[in-house]
Order: structure tokens, then sequence, then C-alpha cells
């Protein structure tokens, strides 16, 4: 109860009852008369502000430009996603590594079904006319060239 | 409250324009002078927070170098006495500053203060009571 009076008689403080009362700040002779205007064109400023702030959000604009921004994310998620799955389908791991090395499947080689596999493949048939087409007189040179016509004589007899 | 006449121009034309803008908003339960008043304190709070986090300096600076730019306040006129009361003013803590201002240069009644700062009306004379002795002490020590 006695603070609380003391807080009320501290009001009528002597001490700064003592020190002159006034407002020691002053403004410029004409600062009242120009104030209003700069408030309203400040207020002016600001309702354009939200105009212009406003006009993106207008359907006309924004709109398409959303279709073009999520098209755009889209597109770039689509790249991304396939970069990486390439990328990963590449990319092997160390046990995936080991694991083909160890398969004993990968030493069992039939090298005559290879070759034949190869040449099956590799051989046209354009090539094997080609070959065929050797004319009577370079067979019958051939002939004459590596047989041996006395033994020949003999096996007909 | 932020002692330079710009900012105090500042700090004014953003209030009206807040009040402009907020009109629809007051409700007439309370005085429209208190409101307006509400509105200038916060504008004035919030510029003196945005000039601190704008030169990164903390609270005690800010108050300093605006206790120190009083001198050479065109806009600023007083005797040794006053400016000491005013530099006096700047070294209190916020809250404390707003009310003694309040009371004590405005002559603004507890009851009105009370329903423009949203604290009781026993608090606020607490604080000037506090703010008030701050202000003494540093006159008497300075």
């Amino acid at each position: 109860m006695e603070t609380k009076n003391n807080i009320e008689q501290f009001d009528e403080d002597k001490f700064l009852s003592s020190i002159p009362k006034k407002n020691n700040f002053s403004v410029p002779a004409d600062y009242f008369d120009f104030l209003p205007e700069q408030i309203m064109n400040k207020v002016q400023k600001k309702k354009k502000k939200k105009k212009e702030i406003y006009f993106l959000f207008r359907p006309v604009i924004a709109i398409p430009s959303l279709a073009v921004l999520s098209g755009i994310i889209v597109l770039l998620f689509f790249f991304y996603n396939k970069e990486t799955n390439s990328a990963n389908n590449i990319l092997l791991s160390e046990n995936e590594v080991q694991n083909v090395i160890n398969n004993p499947e990968l030493y069992n080689i039939d090298e005559a079904s290879i070759t034949e596999e190869y040449l099956a493949a590799n051989i046209s048939n354009e090539s094997v006319n080609e070959e065929s087409t050797t004319s009577e007189e370079e067979i019958k040179s051939y002939l004459e060239e590596n047989s041996d016509v006395a033994t020949m004589t003999k096996e007909n007899e | 409250m932020v002692i330079s006449h710009d900012d105090a121009n500042d700090v004014t034309q953003e209030t009206f324009v807040k009040v402009w803008k907020h009109l629809d908003r007051f409700k007439e339960e309370a005085q429209l002078y208190t409101w307006i008043y509400r509105i200038a304190t916060n504008e004035s709070i919030s510029f003196l927070r945005k000039k601190r986090t704008k030169f990164f300096l903390p609270l005690i600076d800010v108050e300093n170098s605006l206790s120190n730019s009083l001198k050479d306040d065109r806009f600023f006129s007083s005797d040794e006495i006053e400016l000491k009361l005013q530099q006096a003013i700047l070294k209190l803590p916020e809250k404390q500053r707003i009310v003694f201002n309040l009371r004590y240069y405005d002559e603004m009644k507890y009851e009105d203060m009370s329903e423009m700062l949203g604290t009781s009306e026993g608090a606020l004379k607490a604080s000037y009571h506090h703010a008030a002795k701050k202000v003494e002490e540093y006159l008497k020590n300075n």
C-alpha cells in the first residue's frame, strides 16, 4: 500500500518538475503544409506497387506462365531421371563385378560352337556365291597341276 | 522516440499511411487518438529495430549514436539540463522510455496508456516510477 502511494506521489515528483517541461524538438516552418500531400503520394505509390504485383496473378498471365513453368519442371525431371537411370545401368557395384568374375559358367567356352555362330553371322550368302563363280578353265588347270594321271588311270582300270 | 527529424518524418508518414490503409479495422471501442498513438509507437519501435539490424548494431549503440547526434541536430534546441534529460531518457529500456515519454511529455492518462499498450495501469505506474528514478539518478550523476 505504501509503495503504491509512493508511485502515485512520484507523478508529482519535485525533481522532475524542477526541469522546465517543453518540447525541444521542432519542425521546419511549412512542414505540416506538405505533410498530407507527402502521405497521399506514399499511399498512391504503395497502391501502384500492389497493382504491379497483382498484375502477375491475373489469369491471363498466371495460367500460361504456370503451364510453361510446370512443363519445364517436368522436362527437367524427365531428363534428370533418364541420365541417372542410364548411369545406374552402366555402373556395377563391386559385389556384382566379383560375382561375374567368380561365375564358373563364364569359363565353359565351346570354341567350335562360337566359331560356327561367328561364321554364320559374318559370312554372308553373297560371299559364298562369289567363291562359286570360279571359271571351268581355272578348275581344269588346278586339277592338271595337282592330280597324278597315272594313279587315276589305274583306279579306273 | 527516434530523435532525428528525418527519421521522425519517415515514421510519421508511415503511421498515417497505415492509419489510412487500416481505417476499416478501427474498432470504436477504443479512442481514435489512442489507436493512432499505438500505431505510431509500434512504428517507432520497428523503425529502431530495423535500424539496429541494418547496421548490425546492438541496442546500446543505436541509443548512444542518437544521444550523440542530439547536440548537432538543427531541429533540437535546448539548454544543458534539457539535453541531459533527453540523454537520460535514451538510456532507458524501450518499454520504460515509451511510458516515460507518454506520461511526462504527452501527459497521457494511465487509463488511455493501458488501452493503447495493452498493459495494466499498475504495471505502467511502476514502469514510470522506475524510469523516473533512473532519469533522476542519471541527471544527478552527470
